[in-house]
């Protein structure tokens, strides 16, 4: 786990602490609550999953690029 | 640094369909992730990618949920330019593209990745492959 020192005004601070306590939780989980709520996330999510995808799907570039491409063009004709 | 880029659906898609890492299209769409490719949306485009990524070929290969499409989807929107379209008053491109010509039109700069031959056709000078955006992109780096 990184550490990682900041300034905040006091009264942010102050309000930190207390919210930090009704919610009983600690001021570095409130903290790390509230960056992903304004969506402040790790890279790993987004590359986790597309490599998910690329493993499941098993398709070579060129087979790949033919199924993209017919459905893609099929969604527009649709549309 | 080349572009902005506008990068077509299907590059997108089949970027997150190979399993072979080294594929122009795959390697575009980790660059896209990354921030490390200025690009271009408008919000149809991104409402395409979601649709064609969500149709139920595409989805039984990559085997994510909606919910993993949208993930991956915010990301790319956090990283891309959202750019505002309209119409274009005589439209050249095919039935269906015209959300990728009026993005282009709005841009005058971008250029189009695409592998669809008949939206490269339609598009001219400024449309490219994945390919030789990849080879763009990393010349310019």
């Amino acid at each position: 786990m990184a550490r990682l020192t900041i300034s905040l005004p006091d009264d942010l601070h102050q309000a930190l602490k207390e919210t930090a306590a009704r919610r009983r939780m600690g001021l570095g989980e409130l903290v790390a609550e509230s960056l992903v709520a304004y969506g402040v996330k790790t890279r790993v999510a987004a590359e986790e999953l597309v490599r998910r995808a690329r493993a499941a799907s098993g398709l070579s570039a060129a087979a790949a690029d033919a199924l993209a491409q017919r459905e893609t063009r099929a969604a527009r004709r649709r549309s | 640094m080349t572009g902005p880029f506008v990068i077509d659906t299907n590059v997108v898609v089949a970027g997150l369909l190979t399993a072979e890492a080294a594929a122009p299209t795959a390697r575009l769409l980790d660059a896209l992730l990354a921030g490390r490719l200025p690009f271009l949306l408008s919000v149809e485009l991104l409402a395409e990618y979601r649709q064609v990524l969500l149709r139920p070929q595409i989805a039984a290969r990559h085997a994510l949920s909606p919910a993993e499409i949208d993930e991956i989807l915010v990301d790319l929107a956090a990283n891309g330019h959202v750019v505002e379209t309209r119409p274009v008053a005589r439209p050249v491109f095919p039935r269906g593209d015209g959300h990728l010509e009026s993005l282009l039109a709005a841009a005058p700069g971008a250029l189009l990745v695409t592998g669809d031959e008949r939206v490269r056709a339609a598009a001219g000078a400024r449309a490219v492959t994945p390919a030789a955006a990849w080879q763009l992109a990393s010349g310019a780096r």
